[in-house]
């Protein structure tokens, strides 16, 4: 009897252990990495707008008057993200470097409550950190293209909002 | 003498016949299409016979043993191969102890991108006269008034000035109308929260629909066009089988991925995370924790439906 109790806190705790989230990691997933291998040979430090190539296209646009590329990459080795505190990290902890000035979102994302989670809900989970979803460099949501919406039972086929004020009631 | 009433009689039937139809009519021509059509009316419901006669004496769902839910189960898998030619997976996972469900949703975040609504269409093999089980109304800020969305609204590029977003699909209520009027008991509430649709069991009286006040409820009024290329072929059945026409379908929280451990498709296909679902018996959840540290709220609640969907801005 006291096997099988202990065997069943084991496997109890177990499958607690199994319990585990995942972070996303982004570094593999950057175009241009590793930095240094372009960046060894370029000794540019001034962080002009906008970028050469292959950055031409990078548009800044978070708090851009008072922070420049240095106040998040670190200006020796572009391989590694920039903490205020001196410190160096990797672009697969890139969420340290958010949760600096967003400490409301650094608690709900701990707790799964921002950001997206997909995986299972009662088993292993697979979080998004802050630049999967949000553009590092334009952290702002930018406007997105919406799926066709319902069929419209009057303008058959056409996903048109129709003059008459009688819109929402349509039921399917 | 026989003979000669016998043809006495055949002429006064070829004389009421061709009276009646106006058209000269021959015995044994009359005799052919009369065989004709009643072998064209016989041939196709004898073979229909053999699976809707097992049909027609199915038990309710909740009264079936393992053996019988088998049975159904290959008997719809059948079904669906000669209507489709396309082989399918039906089980029905059973509700988990110690587990309800529920659902929360950020409107802060959500930007009204239509992407749960297509991937609930994709996971559930709705047809497209139905579209999906979630709606999303275009709401203007500062009301919460649902009649002063707008359904239709084109998303060329979502959020607009001045809107907000309020995606609505079953809220899974803990004290649902809409079950309570169903007269021969089709659909009920599960042990996980989940209020579930037996497609077998609908009389398609639409009493559910009229009774849901989140409009959450879609008829079949006509056969089911699905797209067979893209139909999930991994279905329950109490979800996403294929329906037949003349029953009520709903949102089921994506039972057949819920139950099995996943997230159900509209979350997964959020692009800014503003869905959240989970275990709210579990302290550690994450809709749990939503109720620890956010002010969530429910549609028409003055109805007294206790919905399982929140809501909540942060």
């Amino acid at each position: 009897m006291k096997l099988i109790t202990l065997l069943m806190i084991l496997l109890i705790t177990s499958s607690y252990a199994q319990e585990s989230v995942e972070i996303e990691k982004r570094q593999m997933l950057l175009k241009n990495f590793p930095c240094m291998n372009c960046h060894a040979n370029i000794k540019n430090s001034k962080a002009n707008m906008p970028l050469s190539e292959p950055h031409q296209s990078t548009l800044f646009k978070h708090m851009d008057e008072i922070t420049h590329c240095y106040s998040c990459h670190d200006e020796k080795d572009r391989n590694l993200l920039l903490l205020a505190n001196g410190e160096k990290i990797s672009f697969d902890e890139s969420y340290r470097l958010c949760f600096q000035c967003h400490g409301e979102k650094k608690r709900d994302w701990e707790l799964g409550i921002h950001g997206k989670q997909v995986g299972s809900w009662s088993g292993k989970k697979y979080k998004y950190v802050c630049t999967s979803c949000h553009e590092a460099h334009h952290p702002a949501f930018r406007l997105m293209e919406a799926d066709p919406g319902p069929r419209h039972p009057r303008n058959e086929g056409e996903n048109q909002e129709p003059s008459s004020a009688a819109n929402s009631g349509a039921r399917h | 003498m026989s003979q000669e009433n016998n043809q006495r009689s055949n002429k006064r039937m070829d004389h009421l016949i061709e009276k009646s139809m106006g058209v000269e009519v021959k015995r044994r021509s009359f005799l052919k299409t009369i065989f004709a059509a009643a072998a064209a009316t016989v041939v196709p419901v004898k073979s229909v016979q053999a699976f809707s006669f097992e049909k027609f004496f199915q038990k309710h769902y909740k009264e079936m043993t393992e053996e019988q839910k088998k049975k159904v189960f290959a008997r719809i898998k059948q079904e669906t191969k000669e209507k489709f030619g396309i082989d399918v997976n039906v089980s029905d996972p059973a509700p988990i102890a110690g587990v309800k469900f529920a659902y929360c949703l950020n409107l802060s975040t959500c930007n009204g991108s239509r992407k749960c609504v297509t991937a609930c269409a994709e996971e559930n093999n709705i047809p497209p006269e139905i579209g999906s089980y979630i709606r999303v109304l275009e709401m203007p800020i500062g009301s919460m008034n649902p009649e002063k969305g707008s359904l239709f609204y084109k998303g060329e590029s979502v959020p607009k000035d001045g809107k907000y977003y309020l995606p609505v699909q079953c809220n899974h209520c803990d004290n649902p109308p809409c079950t309570k009027v169903c007269p021969v008991e089709a659909t009920w509430k599960e042990k996980d929260g989940i209020v579930v649709v037996d497609y077998d069991w609908c009389i398609g009286c639409r009493y559910c629909q009229a009774a849901c006040p989140y409009e959450a409820r879609h008829f079949n009024f006509q056969e089911p066009k699905v797209d067979v290329s893209k139909m999930n072929t991994q279905q329950s059945y109490l979800s996403n089988r294929i329906r037949p026409k003349g029953v009520m379908e709903k949102c089921t929280f994506c039972l057949q991925r819920s139950r099995n451990g996943q997230y159900p498709a509209c979350l997964e296909a959020c692009p800014t995370g503003a869905r959240k679902f989970g275990n709210i018996l579990d302290p550690e959840s994450e809709v749990s924790q939503i109720f620890k540290s956010k002010r969530v709220f429910v549609l028409k609640e003055e109805l007294n439906t206790m919905p399982q969907f929140f809501y909540y801005f942060d």
